[in-house]
């Protein structure tokens, strides 16, 4: 008997035993699970990435930019004092805005880059470059490009998840472009409060299981007088990750089992409703426990043309306590040091002011901030000049940025790349430099 | 002008070698040149260079019709194969390039969705008298704060009509198309991705669409009265498989049907259309 007869004679011949048998055929094996787990290039950093994505462009002048000539400028020209006082915070003495009470507590953690650029000052093309890397051409997500680089670690979870997308660009913000369908980010939205299709309200479970038992007997009847194909042995295989992921999918998003002092720390247990950003943060923290490798949220409403002062400070205050108790909870489980924590908007403002009180477009400088995943903590990098508010001491361009946040995951943006038309893209195209000084 | 003149003109052999290559690659699931949107250097050798010739001399001779060239090609011996392996033509030629056998294809998302429209009898082979999207008074509401194509409906849920003619709007996908590795709309590409990952079979085990077509193909068949549950099953495989189920499988269905709660009707026999449609033979071309 050989080794085909073999496999057609046993009842369970597809599987692992198949596959061994065409471990030369690469293609195969993509081809049963694009989402299985793959290594990197070198030893990460950071197994995963939570994205705080801040829709609008924060003002860095009354957050994270600490500015004093700012203020001093502005006896004698047309820039804007910050609206809202610095306070030195943590050992390391960084400087943050007194906007954010809880979060600078994690001042230690937090690494400030100040002298963010970026090529466009409008929303819509500034945003979707900070997803994809270019506003010209539509390009994989950087989260597309992450799970399509190492997989997933839960096979019962979407590898790539982003909760209430916010921002011009539409679903360009997570889409996978050129790369396959299924690193594309799905959207999970919590006034849904459950992913598509993922459970059925007239086919109970058991009642379920007995159909899928029916299919699977079919689909391996199929497969024994197909032989051998890999592909096949994957729709086998689709069925039971779905059904695993119909019981362990709903557990993830919910809330309901966390204890009350977490539900504190993250604000969820307000009386009126817990506040929308809250919620997410809490998600990204249950998301990530259970394997998830991207998770984006999004806070909208940074668009602080006119009323920043009192905008920036409803806006801040939604968002400053549940970042901060996401710090919090991330590292009391050990998680921040291979979790790497991003925030920020697609652009940032000008320090010139308008009508007073309130801040234009400014992509030439902003900021952005990192924690854990092998960031240095406590640290401020770059700076913007106090007139122009363009970054001017060691500028980092969003290219940079996403060279980085690849490299903490041990990938080298020079070597991720996808064949595509006839040449091999990347998510930072020709650009793109990691950036060491921010490394721990 | 004077470009467009010059890529179509009849003496440049790329421009036909490229658009028969690609038809043959939908139709084969593997175009003559593997890598069908890289002619040259970079990319593969065809696997058989005198057909790739001729195809592209027959599409130039006969209009450039696309038309004509898949009739051409759909009526040969080679199109005609079954999926069906042999031994002794995997150890030659384990690649299939030489086309012993047809390539075993799945479905493309146009194919899935008619095919379930049509098992459930409501495929409408109609051809619409415009786009439906005229029927959103503000047309595709490009660049607004939510992105083109934002309170849009699912048109794939929304019409009946034949995939072919369900509209593409940028930025508003349908979810099944996107689950089906439709391409992405803004980007050129000759050949489409085949994931097979679980949202796929979540989708089948419970999007409302899916569970509709089986519901609906089930009353169709309660509505013929037919005198057994053999004849029954054996009628659902013939409209969703396009075969007769075995003895077997006869039997296995009969059996699964009597474990379920419901006990009658189209409740109970739209549960074994849904598992046909679940299958992979119905996913896939063999």
């Amino acid at each position: 008997m050989n080794r085909r007869e073999l496999l057609k004679s046993l009842s369970c011949g597809f599987g692992y035993l198949g596959l061994a048998g065409l471990a030369t055929q690469q293609a195969s094996a993509a081809a049963v699970n694009p989402l299985g787990p793959r290594a990197p290039h070198f030893a990460p950093k950071a197994k995963r990435v939570i994205f705080l994505y801040m829709q609008g462009a924060p003002s860095q002048y009354e957050t994270f930019d600490y500015n004093p000539e700012l203020a001093a400028a502005a006896e004698k020209s047309k820039v804007m004092a910050p609206a809202y006082k610095f306070n030195q915070c943590g050992e390391s003495g960084l400087h943050i805005s007194e906007l954010f009470p809880n979060l600078s507590k994690h001042a230690d953690d937090l690494c400030l880059i100040n002298s963010m650029h970026t090529d466009s000052p409008a929303h819509p093309t500034a945003t979707i470059q900070l997803h994809t890397g270019s506003f010209t051409f539509v390009r994989p997500s950087i989260g597309a490009w992450v799970t399509y680089g190492l997989g997933s670690d839960n096979q019962d979870l979407p590898g790539f998840i982003t909760i209430n997308p916010a921002g011009q660009g539409g679903t360009q913000n997570f889409g996978s472009a050129f790369l396959p369908a299924s690193y594309q980010g799905t959207q999970y939205l919590t006034r849904n409060g459950k992913l598509p299709n993922v459970s059925n309200a007239n086919i109970g479970r058991d009642e379920q299981r007995k159909q899928i038992d029916l299919v699977q007997s079919m689909n391996t009847d199929f497969l024994r007088k197909a032989e051998i194909d890999p592909e096949l042995e994957g729709v086998i295989q689709s069925y039971e990750m779905a059904f695993r992921m119909q019981s362990s999918v709903p557990g993830v998003l919910d809330i309901k089992g966390e204890s009350d002092d977490i539900k504190k720390l993250y604000g969820v247990d307000k009386p009126g409703g817990a506040s929308d950003f809250a919620v997410q943060c809490l998600l990204a923290r249950r998301m990530a426990e259970a394997g998830v490798r991207f998770i984006e949220i999004s806070h909208p409403g940074w668009d602080h043309h006119n009323n920043l002062r009192q905008r920036i400070q409803q806006t801040t205050r939604e968002i400053d306590q549940p970042i901060a108790a996401l710090m919090t909870d991330l590292k009391q489980r050990g998680m921040l040091k291979d979790t790497l924590v991003v925030w920020g908007g697609e652009f940032g403002r000008t320090t010139t002011g308008q009508d007073g009180d309130g801040r234009n477009h400014n992509n030439r400088g902003f900021t952005m901030w990192m924690a854990g995943g092998g960031i240095k903590g406590g640290y401020r990098h770059g700076e913007t000049d106090a007139m122009t508010g363009s970054a001017v001491t060691n500028k980092v361009h969003l290219h940079d940025l996403h060279a980085t946040i690849l490299n903490q995951l041990g990938l080298d943006h020079t070597k991720l790349t996808y064949r595509y038309g006839g040449r091999d893209f990347r998510l930072t195209d020709v650009h793109g430099n990691v950036v060491k000084e921010i490394q721990a | 002008m004077q470009l467009a003149q010059w890529i179509a003109r009849p003496e440049n052999p790329l421009t036909a070698r490229v658009a028969v290559n690609r038809i043959w690659e939908h139709l084969f699931g593997r175009g003559i040149v593997p890598t069908v949107d890289n002619f040259g250097k970079m990319g593969e050798q065809p696997s058989n260079r005198e057909l790739l010739d001729y195809l592209a001399v027959r599409f130039v001779e006969q209009g450039w019709s696309t038309k004509k060239m898949i009739r051409e090609i759909v009526l040969t011996r080679a199109y005609h194969l079954s999926a069906a392996n042999n031994a002794a033509n995997v150890t030659i030629d384990p690649d299939n390039s030489m086309l012993w056998r047809m390539n075993r294809q799945r479905l493309e998302v146009e194919a899935i969705r008619d095919s379930l429209l049509m098992v459930g009898g409501k495929l409408d082979l109609i051809r619409p008298e415009a786009s439906p999207v005229l029927g959103y008074k503000r047309g595709i509401d490009i660049g607004r704060a939510k992105g083109r194509g934002a309170g849009m409906g699912d048109f794939a849920l929304e019409t009946n009509k034949r995939t072919v003619y369900v509209p593409i709007v940028r930025n508003n996908l349908s979810p099944m198309f996107e689950v089906f590795d439709f391409p992405e709309p803004s980007e050129t590409k000759g050949r489409r991705d085949v994931t097979t990952v679980p949202t796929q079979a979540l989708f089948m085990m419970n999007s409302p669409f899916v569970m509709a077509q089986a519901k609906n193909a089930a009353t169709r068949l309660m509505d013929l009265s037919l005198d057994s549950d053999h004849a029954r099953v054996t009628r659902a495989y013939r409209e969703v498989l396009g075969r007769n189920p075995t003895d077997g499988e006869v039997k296995r269905s009969v059996e699964y049907l009597q474990t379920l709660p419901e006990t009658s009707g189209a409740a109970l026999w739209g549960r074994l259309y849904q598992a046909l449609f679940e299958s992979a033979e119905f996913r896939y071309r063999s």
